[in-house]
């Protein structure tokens, strides 16, 4: 009787585990998600303002910092 | 057959009501449709379909109301109906008189059945020069879709119904961040091609295009594409669709407009509709699968978290029930800092802070990334006769935020962040936008003054119940600032701070210097 309800508290907290397991990975699964987003407009600041900045180009970069 | 229908100020009662579209028609004119096993709800022996948002808000005159299954020649109800308190006689019309129907969105737009055939042609025109731009210009392989696609293939015509066109593209890309980047170069051509372009997400966006009479039409342009063993396409459809099912492209007339469209149009129809496709149903509307609506959110919509919660907030009734006068916060702040100084105010929304702190003698500049609120805060800001400009910052868009901080780190002086409940508002993945807009604009010596509800709220009955809040851990929150380099001047932990109608909240109020 003992090891039955030992048995079973033990897959009790298995399945609590996988539970929080599986809570884990969707919070990290949609933080992934949303890295493309967020990478990407990052890309678009660097873009913009990286080329004008490395040609020492200030009028450029003047005029691209206003565009944005 | 008649139904037994009723018609009152919260909606359409009816009783044995047959699984088939009905149309609401006030003055004549197709206002609404719904079905009633998908719409109602039971209500003793009657089942009560509810009025919709829209409707609902301006639901207040007499009309002439008709009820009536969409096929066939029955009528359920046909009378004379007082709505609300106003004796004056109701019309669902925009500001040139033309009637109104509500889209399958929600919104009360002019629908197609009310254009003239010159208008729709115009219309299609436009949409295929946009087209055309998108092959030839963006090297997109552009097509028909949507409602657009459905009556090119049903009649040749617009759907009566439908209030806007549609096209897409089919990427060739098939990761997240390249369709992107390919989303991002066609709004950038467009608009460096003179189109008036804006972006609804990061694979979807809207060309303005003009129309002989003046006006102008709203084209969308969704992104499609095959990711993994699912073929996507953007609002939220995800299913099984092969490449070879779409290209190569066929032809098809639209109001007598040629466009492109998919090759198996039985096919690409099924997976866009369902296979019922063929039968018209002017109630119909998506019904996505949640998983399907979370992924496209989080590939997508990332930077537009809960803005649809707060858009419809700021159209809706409720928004009256929001203090006119200042919060005890914005008081508590005015008491801190200088008079005269700047403050920019993140999550402003109805603006009755951002005005009040104006006519203190503060320069405020008031932002909110729902397009509703800062329409509220530019009329409040011109009724109180008081400079306020309203701006449209978004801490979930790091181009955005990264870009108006940096503005503003520039401009002299000193200027103080102030946000009151965004970091409520804010869903978690949002507040280190909110840390960076904070510590950069902060580098000028101004303060951030913040005031959120605590963890010891979650759970407590609200005054407004259906926002969606974060609350967050006092001690996280300090962690954070610290992480991002600030320090906490001044905190402040507890009730009474807050109260609003029966609500008393457990809040935290900090000020935190960056430097």
């Amino acid at each position: 009787m003992r090891k039955k309800l030992k048995r079973l508290l033990g897959a009790v907290s298995s399945v609590e585990q996988l539970r929080r397991d599986v809570d884990q990975l969707q919070v990290a699964m949609e933080e992934s998600r949303r890295l493309n987003e967020r990478l990407s407009d990052v890309l678009d600041v660097m873009v913009e303002l990286l080329v004008p900045a490395v040609d020492r180009d200030e009028e450029r970069l003047a005029e691209s910092l206003k565009r944005l | 057959m008649g139904v037994p229908t009723r018609v009152t100020d919260v909606g359409i009662f009816l009783v044995d009501a047959p699984d088939t579209p009905v149309d609401v028609r006030f003055e004549g004119d197709r206002l609404w449709s719904f079905n009633p096993a998908r719409d109602g709800n039971p209500e003793g022996p009657e089942l009560l379909v509810t009025w919709p948002t829209a409707i609902k808000e301006r639901l207040d005159g007499i009309a002439q109301v008709t009820v009536e299954p969409h096929e066939g020649n029955d009528t359920w109800f046909d009378d004379e109906v007082a709505f609300g308190t106003s004796t004056e006689s109701l019309a669902f019309v925009d500001n040139l008189g033309h009637p109104l129907t509500l889209d399958k969105g929600g919104r009360l737009q002019r629908t197609f059945d009310r254009m003239d055939a010159a208008s729709l042609t115009e219309l299609t025109t436009a949409s295929r020069r946009v087209l055309d731009d998108l092959v030839e210009k963006c090297g997109l392989d552009a097509y028909l879709s949507y409602g657009g696609l459905l009556g090119a293939v049903r009649t040749g015509k617009m759907i009566g119904h439908d209030s806007d066109v549609d096209l897409a593209w089919l990427s060739a890309e098939t990761h997240p961040f390249d369709i992107i980047r390919e989303s991002r170069r066609a709004e950038k051509q467009m608009r460096d091609l003179g189109w008036r372009v804006v972006r609804m997400s990061a694979a979807n966006f809207k060309v303005w295009a003009p129309l002989p009479n003046g006006k102008r039409a709203g084209v969308d342009v969704f992104g499609s594409f095959h990711i993994g063993e699912h073929f996507h396409l953007t609002g939220s459809l995800r299913g099984k669709l092969a490449r070879e099912q779409i290209l190569p492209f066929g032809q098809i007339e639209l109001e007598g407009v040629e466009f492109p469209a998919p090759r198996d149009l039985d096919g690409f129809l099924t997976y866009t509709y369902g296979p019922g496709w063929r039968v018209p149903d002017p109630a119909f509307h998506f019904d996505h699968p949640e998983e399907n609506k979370q992924i496209m959110s989080h590939w997508w919509r990332g930077s537009r978290s809960r803005l649809w919660h707060w858009s419809e907030f700021y159209t809706s009734g409720p928004v009256k029930d929001v203090p006119t006068g200042p919060s005890a916060f914005a008081e508590w702040v005015a008491g801190r800092i200088a008079r005269e100084s700047r403050i920019v105010e993140l999550g402003s929304g109805t603006g009755r802070d951002a005005v009040w702190l104006a006519k203190q003698g503060f320069a405020v500049t008031a932002s909110d990334y729902s397009g509703a609120a800062r329409r509220i805060t530019a009329r409040r800001a011109r009724k109180a006769r008081v400079k306020v400009p309203v701006k449209g910052f978004n801490l979930e868009a790091p181009y955005n935020y990264l870009t108006a901080a940096a503005k503003l780190a520039h401009e002299p002086g000193v200027k103080h962040v102030y946000a009151r409940g965004m970091i409520d508002a804010l869903a978690p993945s949002g507040r280190d936008g909110l840390w960076r807009f904070s510590s950069m604009v902060g580098r000028s010596g101004g303060h951030t003054f913040l005031e959120f509800r605590t963890r010891k709220s979650r759970g407590e009955r609200k005054f407004f119940a259906a926002h969606p809040r974060t609350h967050a851990r006092v001690n996280v929150i300090e962690a954070e600032i610290a992480a991002a380099g600030g320090m906490i001047v001044e905190k402040v932990v507890g009730r009474d701070l807050a109260p609003l109608g029966s609500e008393n909240p457990h809040m935290c109020r900090m000020e935190v210097s960056w430097r």
